[in-house]
């Protein structure tokens, strides 16, 4: 069975609305499809997106803490390189102080010298000046490029906390020429004369390039902040020095920590450490591309693996899902198409049994009434006497005569059901047969005017079927053809070779044309747009016969434009 | 006892009176043409056979009324009867009946051989019917209800077969 490309759009096959079979709605089968290609996609797709996840997250930690470990290290070596800077600084400080050669008395000159001699011992982050300053506040020696003597610090916060601690380191800022400078001060407890504090001015400048950032990559970085988060040492990416720090002051912690921040380039990881008695928190920023570049590579073949697998995954569910729809829509289609023929040829032949049976019990009453309405009209006629109105005593019996021949014509149709139950083969050239059967019809075709155009394709195969039964399907087509027509209308009758196996034969007419919700009745028994006329059996008789002989009987039809009936006959008796 | 009708061509002989109910009248001529008395006239012997009484009791009128010898049986063993005693040449054969039925008498009136024409006339209209009937001899096979014009024609018809190349006595 051909697959119906648009079913019962015009093109009828005679078959029940009633289906056993479910519906055939192109709805139903979408909805088919979404669920398997659903369901399918669900349990391939979503394991490995867990499986994936899953790696994903496990790679990224574990190449995380292999990130983190060296830079906790860096961080700490660093903290303890600028821990000890400030502590050789501090030390060398109390060194002079213990040396007793800083007192508050300032006339000597000592202190000048001692500068002197820090500077040519501390070539990097040197002192620039020296000052002492009494419990008083007030500065009473200095050494240094400045003229701070005699100045006051009484009541400034460095002071007050140096006093209390004993030693005190400033934050940065921008000093002498204007480079970056810290205090360190240190309050010493006097044998003789008394208490008091040697403040230090310490050259910043080269703090980043000679202990942060040494041996760093170019894109890590490395500095200080204070615990506002201004920056106390330049930075490669974050500012100047004293300008604020775009990342956030970390917590506190006595050691040294990793986190993850975010900037404005992306992820980076940082490394902090407070650094002990100073206002100073070290960073280092180290950016993941250049620690995990072998995460990154794989990660990215992680996703590239994974979207190629989807994407095939999809494709090969798509693809396989939509042609197991469709086909299990066309063996639904199909045995639906089966279902129906089964149930209307079950009704035909039903019908058919029935039809016979009252046939044969109305043929025998209607032959008395035939032949007693014509021994009455005997009496009449073959006798001499007369009879009182003998016109239309005629007249009434000839009703009766006519009516029995209406009667007769519909039980002999309805016989015809039970008729075409056998069937007598023989090799039958279709074009001969329609031919004769024209010739039946060529009176009225000539009569009202009517054109018969008659083509034969070339090289058609004679067929093996009933004659009688043959010349009855055309009959009833033809019938039918010239039923529709108006007078000088125009018949088609073409005969068509469609394969090896299969003749099929066009009567088409240009007539009133079959509405569609009467195409679905047309071969059903009884079925007649013409009641009173027709017997509404000429259609079913014949789609019987054809059924009957092996072959297949359509219509198409359009209201206005015609109808055309094609009979398709098997080449070979299929008996 | 196989009676031959004997066939006057060209001759016209009065038919006997008809009984005053029209039917059976055929046992008369019977009986005569038995004695050696010539029949009635240059028309067939007719015996209808059906189960509808009604049915053939007016045919049998009518063809009496047309000046045809008619006898009618209303089953298959009746209808053997008459043409194993009395004879006819044209049998008008319903198929369906109680008892014997049309197919079984067609088998046995030729199998007798006997001189008789069979026409099957029945509202039955199985094809495979009318196949075994033609294939069993039938001269022809009617469906009810027939015209009478028919049913005549076809008397003629296996009259003129019957008698084919016979001459006269």
């Amino acid at each position: 069975m051909e697959a119906p490309t648009n079913p019962l759009k015009y093109e009828h096959r005679p078959t029940g609305r009633r289906a056993a079979a479910p519906s055939l709605a192109p709805r139903r089968y979408r909805r088919l499809f979404r669920r398997v290609a659903f369901s399918t996609a669900g349990v391939t797709i979503l394991p490995l997106l867990i499986m994936t996840g899953i790696n994903y997250y496990q790679y990224q930690r574990a190449i995380g803490a292999e990130t983190r470990h060296p830079i906790a290290s860096h961080t700490t070596n660093t903290q303890r390189a600028v821990e000890s800077f400030l502590k050789e600084r501090e030390s060398a400080l109390r060194f002079i102080v213990n040396q007793s050669t800083v007192t508050l008395d300032c006339s000597n000159g000592q202190l000048a010298k001692n500068l002197k001699s820090l500077r040519t011992s501390l070539s990097i982050g040197s002192f620039v000046d020296l000052g002492v300053i009494d419990t008083g506040g007030r500065q009473r020696c200095y050494a240094g490029p400045f003229k701070l003597q005699g100045k006051s610090y009484k009541g400034q916060d460095w002071f007050n906390q140096v006093n209390q601690r004993g030693v005190y380191i400033s934050d940065v800022f921008l000093g002498f020429r204007k480079s970056p400078h810290f205090v360190i001060a240190i309050r010493h407890e006097g044998t003789g004369g008394g208490a008091f504090i040697l403040r230090a001015t310490v050259d910043s400048r080269e703090l980043s390039e000679q202990i942060l950032t040494i041996g760093l990559r170019p894109s890590a970085d490395a500095f200080l902040i204070n615990r506002k988060g201004v920056l106390q040492s330049r930075s490669r990416n974050y500012g100047k020095v004293l300008s604020q720090c775009p990342l956030k002051v970390p917590h506190f912690s006595k050691s040294a920590q990793v986190v993850e921040r975010t900037d404005r380039k992306g992820e980076i990881y940082v490394g902090y450490a407070y650094i002990e008695n100073s206002p100073f928190i070290l960073m280092l920023i180290r950016r993941p591309e250049e620690l995990m570049g072998g995460w990154i590579s794989l990660r990215s073949e992680l996703l590239v693996f994974l979207g190629i697998s989807v994407i095939l995954i999809l494709m090969v569910i798509y693809f396989v899902s939509g042609n197991m729809v469709r086909r299990i829509r066309e063996a639904d289609v199909a045995r639906a198409q089966v279902f129906h023929k089964m149930e209307y040829n079950n009704k035909l032949a039903s019908v058919g049994r029935l039809a016979a049976g009252v046939a044969h019990e109305i043929n025998n009453p209607l032959a008395i009434i035939n032949e007693k309405a014509g021994l009455l009209q005997d009496r009449i006629t073959l006798s001499d006497d007369d009879f009182p109105q003998e016109k239309k005593l005629l007249a009434t019996i000839d009703s009766i005569l006519k009516s029995v021949l209406r009667c007769s014509t519909i039980t002999h149709r309805l016989l015809g059901f039970a008729k075409h139950m056998d069937m007598q083969f023989e090799t039958i050239e279709l074009d001969s047969l329609l031919k004769e059967v024209l010739g039946f019809l060529d009176k009225e075709a000539t009569f009202r005017n009517i054109k018969v155009d008659f083509s034969v394709d070339d090289n058609t195969p004679s067929v093996e079927s009933d004659r009688g039964q043959l010349q009855q399907v055309f009959l009833n087509l033809i019938n039918n053809a010239f039923a529709a027509m108006e007078d000088g209308g125009q018949l088609e009758i073409a005969i068509e070779r469609v394969d090896d196996t299969t003749v099929a034969v066009h009567v088409k007419d240009d007539g009133m044309g079959i509405p569609t919700e009467n195409l679905e009745r047309i071969f059903e028994p009884f079925f007649t747009t013409k009641p009173g006329i027709g017997t509404g059996l000429g259609l079913s008789v014949t789609y019987g016969i054809v059924e009957k002989l092996g072959g297949d009987l359509r219509v198409k039809s359009e209201v206005g434009k015609g109808t055309r009936f094609i009979v398709k006959l098997p080449v070979t008796n299929p008996a | 006892m196989l009676f031959q009708v004997p066939y006057i061509r060209g001759r016209l002989i009065p038919c006997a009176p008809l009984t005053p109910s029209g039917d059976r009248n055929i046992l008369a001529t019977m009986e005569k043409m038995r004695e050696g008395i010539p029949r009635a006239c240059g028309r067939p012997v007719v015996l209808l056979v059906d189960d509808e009484k009604d049915f053939v009791d007016t045919l049998s009128k009518r063809l009496a009324a047309r000046d045809y010898q008619v006898a009618v049986a209303y089953d298959g063993e009746e209808a053997l009867e008459i043409v194993a005693r009395d004879g006819c040449e044209i049998m008008i054969l319903d198929l369906k009946m109680p008892g014997m039925n049309g197919i079984e008498v067609l088998q046995r009136v030729k199998e007798e051989q006997y001189a008789v024409e069979v026409i099957i006339l029945t509202g039955h209209g199985a094809a495979a019917e009318e196949r075994a009937a033609r294939a069993l001899g039938a001269f022809d096979y009617l469906h009810k209800p027939a015209d009478i014009t028919t049913l005549i024609d076809a008397m003629h018809r296996a009259y003129d077969q019957l008698h084919k190349g016979r001459s006269t006595p």
